[in-house]
Parts: structure tokens; sequence; C-alpha cells
């Protein structure tokens, strides 16, 4: 068995690295010019629903110098029975590892949508439930009100015998809140974390650039929050495992949230300027693990809890 | 079409200064340049988070070119490469344009600003397969009529410019209405700034010809995994950088 293999709770992996959810496509079709599919820890697919979303009106990027980008995208999506029909085929010849990330508007939506490939656990290693999109009306909701979550995690998880994630807002005050509740539901995974809420303004027209004012903020800038919240979570429960998002670039940025306590890390924006960033974090990883004379990635997870950290550190 | 896109370091061997704002720089990428086609582009590393779009502007021997203007960030540095910098470079990307089927189909570009920058390499080997070639060619003023004398090579030239500083004092519209009342039956291909393509389309439509359309949308990533470059297409969202730039001018909504 490969030194990177890796069990997030009970889904395996070949490595722990895998593309982020609408940063890869509908499903990832696009990455396989540039290396082979089945060579990822896997691919999260887009955010999926039980019908095509037609998603927002451009422009739906703005790029933050240096720091990243805002986006509002929409959820354009094609809708599961599409992707079921036109996309996974394709996943299953290439050997991928399928990740499905739905979404709905509403509980019955995530259900309904679920229900449409509940029993195909050979195609699919988890589900992850997008509960937190910036872009779209209420989509925040099932991530600030722990009731909510509780419920979706709860509905979802009787239909279903595929392992399930629940990908969190960073938009609340305390993600541990929301995390307690998608616990108790039995969720078998946190992922975190979903893009930020931002704005940018253009000092011409004196307007928001984005049509709905507010964006989805990603990319470097955001990574220090996201490991604040992987730490937060990791160090209050420290036995369901996480998925590590938000900002990460290279092999140093996946190491970091495996040592705040994630078991695999995910891919974003830096795939925009990099199709194959994720394999050079893979290709990173083993050598780090060499370098550290590791016999398996699982050893650093959660390690930089077991270190003393400053209580009140002054600033 | 299918066409292997790759992503490599690729070495500057020059840039040129071609007027106020205006470079040439060329980059040495035989593995890019193996399956190009005409109207296609490149994502390339320009010192910014996001790479920036380019389209393929002309390739000699092993190398690629791109033609620009220094607008902010990224153009910029790339205008201060040195030869033997190497930067990143994503490509082909997109869809170019089709040659018609029947060779005496004359071609007719219309450009607007540094959209002309995509027709070197377009009219270049469309001169040399035999088609006829006639440019009409839209920019603010004398000073951006980049390149026109290298398009003149392989076919007619037609310029007009916002202030009457070189040729007629207009818009490109004009000059196309005045070409299609004298033949309908051209292959048109377009490129240059949004609310040209538009007025160009809207002209198209009126004598009812279909053109292929360059568009530039803001690209995020440019190959088709992002969702931020996409215009409305037959009541869809499409992806300009994958289903496009080139695109029908009948599918589009303006
Ligand atoms: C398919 C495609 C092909 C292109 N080919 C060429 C080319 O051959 N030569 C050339 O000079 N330019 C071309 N462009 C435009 C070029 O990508 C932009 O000029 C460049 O991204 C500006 O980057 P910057 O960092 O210098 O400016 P920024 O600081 O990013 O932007 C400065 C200004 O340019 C605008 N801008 C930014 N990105 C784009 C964009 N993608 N399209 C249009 N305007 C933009 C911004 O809104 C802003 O007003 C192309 C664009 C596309 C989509
Ligand atoms: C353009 C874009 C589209 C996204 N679409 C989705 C989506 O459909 N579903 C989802 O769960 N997350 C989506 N995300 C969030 C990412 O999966 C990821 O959580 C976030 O961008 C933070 O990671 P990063 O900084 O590495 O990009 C999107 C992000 C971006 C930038
Ligand atoms: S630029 Fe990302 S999909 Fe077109």
């Amino acid at each position: 068995m490969s030194l990177l293999a890796t069990n997030v709770g009970n889904v395996k992996l070949k490595n722990p690295v895998l593309l982020a959810s609408g940063t890869c496509g509908v499903a990832a079709r696009e990455f396989s010019s540039y290396f082979n599919l089945s060579e990822l820890g896997g691919i999260v697919t887009k955010s999926l629903g039980i019908r095509p979303w037609v998603g927002n009106p451009t422009p739906r990027v703005v790029e933050i110098p240096n720091c990243g980008i805002l986006n509002s995208i929409g959820l354009q999506n094609p809708g599961i029975e599409y992707f079921a029909k036109n996309e996974l085929p394709f996943l299953t010849e290439q050997n991928a590892t399928v990740v499905l990330n739905v979404v709905g508007e509403t509980l019955d939506e995530y259900i309904q949508a679920v229900d449409y490939i509940k029993n195909r656990i050979s195609e699919f290693s988890a589900i992850e439930l997008n509960l937190s999109c910036p872009n779209v009306d209420g989509g925040l909701d099932f991530s600030q009100d722990p009731k909510k979550a509780f419920t979706v995690v709860s509905e979802i998880k009787k239909i279903t015998k595929i392992p399930l994630w629940a990908k969190l807002s960073p938009n609340i005050t305390d993600i541990t809140v929301i995390g307690k509740a998608c616990i108790d539901a039995g969720v078998d995974g946190l992922s975190l974390i979903n893009t930020i809420l931002g704005l940018a303004i253009n000092r011409w027209t004196k307007k928001p650039v984005l049509p709905r004012g507010v964006g989805g903020y990603s990319g470097p800038a955001i990574k220090p929050i996201a490991l604040r919240m992987v730490w937060q979570t990791y160090k209050q429960f420290p036995k369901i495992p996480i998925i590590g998002i938000g900002g990460i670039h290279t092999t140093d940025d996946a190491i970091e949230f495996l040592l705040c306590g994630a078991s695999c890390i995910q891919v974003g924006t830096a795939n925009f300027a990099n199709p194959k960033a994720s394999i050079e974090i893979i290709n990173g990883l083993k050598d780090y693990l060499e370098k550290n004379k590791l016999s398996s990635i699982s050893e650093i997870v959660g390690q930089a809890h077991q270190n003393k950290t400053p209580v009140s550190a002054r600033h | 079409m299918s066409f292997k896109s790759v992503f490599i370091k690729a070495e500057l061997t020059q840039n040129i200064e071609l007027g106020k704002d205006y470079y040439v720089s060329w980059f040495n990428a035989p593995e890019i340049i193996k399956t190009i086609s005409p109207g296609q582009f490149v994502m390339m590393e320009s010192g910014q988070y996001l790479l920036r779009p380019f389209s393929v502007y002309e390739i000699k021997n092993n190398n690629i070119g791109f033609l620009y203007r220094v607008i902010g960030g990224g153009t910029s540095f790339l205008s201060k490469l040195k030869i033997g910098d190497k930067v990143s470079i994503h490509g082909p990307l997109g869809k170019g344009f089709s040659l018609p089927e029947n060779k005496q189909k004359p071609i007719l570009i219309i450009a607007g600003g540094i959209g002309i920058a995509t027709f070197p390499l377009v009219a270049r080997i469309a001169h040399e397969k035999g088609y006829k070639v006639k440019t009409l060619f839209g920019a603010r003023s004398v000073n951006d009529l980049v390149c026109a004398e290298e398009l003149k090579k392989y076919g007619e030239l037609e310029s007009i410019t916002d202030d009457g500083s070189s040729g007629k004092k207009g818009f490109v519209t004009e000059l196309l209405t005045n070409e299609l009342k004298k033949n309908k039956d051209q292959e048109i291909f377009v490129c240059g700034p949004t609310p040209m393509l538009k007025s160009v389309i809207k002209v198209c439509n009126e004598f009812g010809v279909i053109a292929q359309v360059s568009f530039e949308e803001f690209m995020a990533c440019g190959y088709g995994v992002c969702m931020s470059c996409v215009i409305m297409a037959n009541g869809k969202y499409v992806r300009t950088c994958k289903e496009g730039p080139v695109m029908k001018s009948d599918v589009v909504a303006v």
C-alpha cells in the first residue's frame, strides 16, 4: 500500500489530495489532458441539484490582487441526472475516485438529489452536502442554523449508506456549533471551508463589481481562516474526520492543514492558474514522507495539537 | 475538435515594442505550436494571481508570439520581461476559426482595437491555402492601427478610426455594411471589444449572414473549470473559453 493512502473515516483514498467542488468543472473531465484522474485522491463534482441551475449573470469573478478571487457563479450546474448519464461513465472509465457534491434550495431538493443515486455505493466514495453556498439566496441557511443542518444531515443519512460529508460555511461566529449539529445527526466527515463572503467595489462606476454585490472569497488570503477553523473543529471533535479546504496551493499548505487536523485536503482556486497544482502537491507529499522517514501520511494528522500552544497569545 | 493542451514553462526569446503601449512577445514553445489552430488562445503567467488570456498572434519556427496592449499589471509585467526569462504558458486553448469548405468563398475579417491580435495567423493561413482575404479594421486612432501593414500582405485592408486620424472617421460597422451591400456571400470572422461585437452581430443579423465571432470575456481559468467566462447562447450560459472563444453569431444573445 502506498505511503500516501488515507482513510477519511470509512472512506479509503489513494492519497489525501482531492479537487474541490466548483473548481474542476462539472466532473474534472478537463484535467484528463494533464494527468490521469486516477492519480488523485479523488475529485469532488460541481454542486449538483435535482434540476439544472442557470447560474448568475456576469461578471462572475473578480481578482483581488495577490490575495485570490471573489466569485459569484451561482451554482450553475447541469443537474444530477445529466451528470449521471454524461459525466459519471467517463469518471468510472478513468478509474477516478468520485465524491458527489449535492445542493438544494430546500430540504426536499437535497433529498431528491441524493435519492436519485442513493444505492450506487460502488460509484461514489462519499457524498458532500454543500450547505454553504454564499452565491444564491438562502444558500447559507443550512450552514448558519444548527437545526436546519441537523435536519438535512439526518434525513440524508436515512436514505443512503454512502458516507456523508457536510461542507460548512465560514460565514458564522462559531463553526463548531454547526459542526456539532452535523455530528449529532451522524455525519461521517466535515469539509471545511467554503468561500468567505466578500465584496469588491468599482471606484469608477461607484458600484459593486459583482451583480449580486457580494461574492465568495477564495485563494491564498483565506488559508489562515480555514486553518483556524480546521484547528478549532479538530480540537473540539478529534474523532470526526476533517476535509481541509481553503487557499491550498502548495505541498507546504497541504501539510499545514494535515498538521492542524485535516485527514485529507481539497485543492480549489489553485487549479485555475495551474491545472497540475494537485499533482505537484501529491508528489511533494511523497518527498516529504521520504525525507522525514514517515511510514504513513496519517502520522502527521493533528500533530500540531500535541505540541503545547500559547494559551493567550498577546498581539 | 480534439487537441492536446499543455502547461509548460516557456522562455522569452524576443520582446518588440510596436508603438506606444503595444508589444509583441515571442516565446520558445514547440509543444504548444504542434497542435495550434488559428483563433485559439493561451493563458499566460503575468505576475498576477490569475493567468491572463492572449490570442496567438503568430508562430515562427519554434516560437509563439503574442501581440498586446499594456493596460494593467499583467500586460505591464509581460512587456518588461527579459530575454531568457521563463513564464508558465497554458495552451493552446479554446475553439478557433473554421475556414469555409468552399475555397471560393472570400474571408472578411472584422477587427476592433486589440482584437486585431488574433488575425495575422488566421489571415496568413487562409491566404496560403488560397482564400481571398480582406480586413476591415476599426481602431481609436492612427496609433492603434498596429500590424495593419502585416495584414496587407495577405489581402486588402480598410481602416477606420474613432477620431479620423487615419482613414475615415467612424466605426467598423459602417465598413461592414458597405461590404455586405456589395457581397453577402463572405465568411465573416470578428474579434474586438464586446460592444463592437454586439454592433457587428446586429449588422450581420440585418443582412441575414452568420459570422464567426471571437469573444473576449473575463477568464479566470481559460480551460473550462470555473464557469466565469460565460455568455448566453441558445438560452444557456456557455463557456467562451471552451465552447468558444469563436462562436457562431446566430446562437448568441445580443
Ligand atoms: C480569449 C482572449 C484573448 C485575448 N487576446 C488578447 C491579445 O491578443 N492581446 C491583448 O492585448 N489582449 C488580449 N486579451 C485581453 C487581455 O487578456 C487583457 O488585456 C489582460 O487580461 C489584461 O491584464 P492586465 O493585468 O494587464 O490588466 P488588468 O489590471 O487585469 O485589467 C485592466 C483592464 O482590462 C480589463 N480586462 C481584464 N481582463 C480582461 C479580459 N480578459 N478581457 C478584456 N478585458 C480585460 C479589466 O476589466 C480592466 O479594465 C484577450 C482576452 C481574451 C479573453
Ligand atoms: C469559482 C468557484 C466555484 C465554486 N463552486 C462551488 C460549488 O459549486 N460547490 C461547493 O461546495 N463549493 C464551491 N466552491 C468553493 C470551493 O470548493 C472551496 O471550498 C473554496 O473555494 C475554498 O478553497 P480555495 O481557496 O482552495 O479555492 C467554489 C469556489 C470557486 C472559486
Ligand atoms: S475561464 Fe474558467 S470556465 Fe472559462
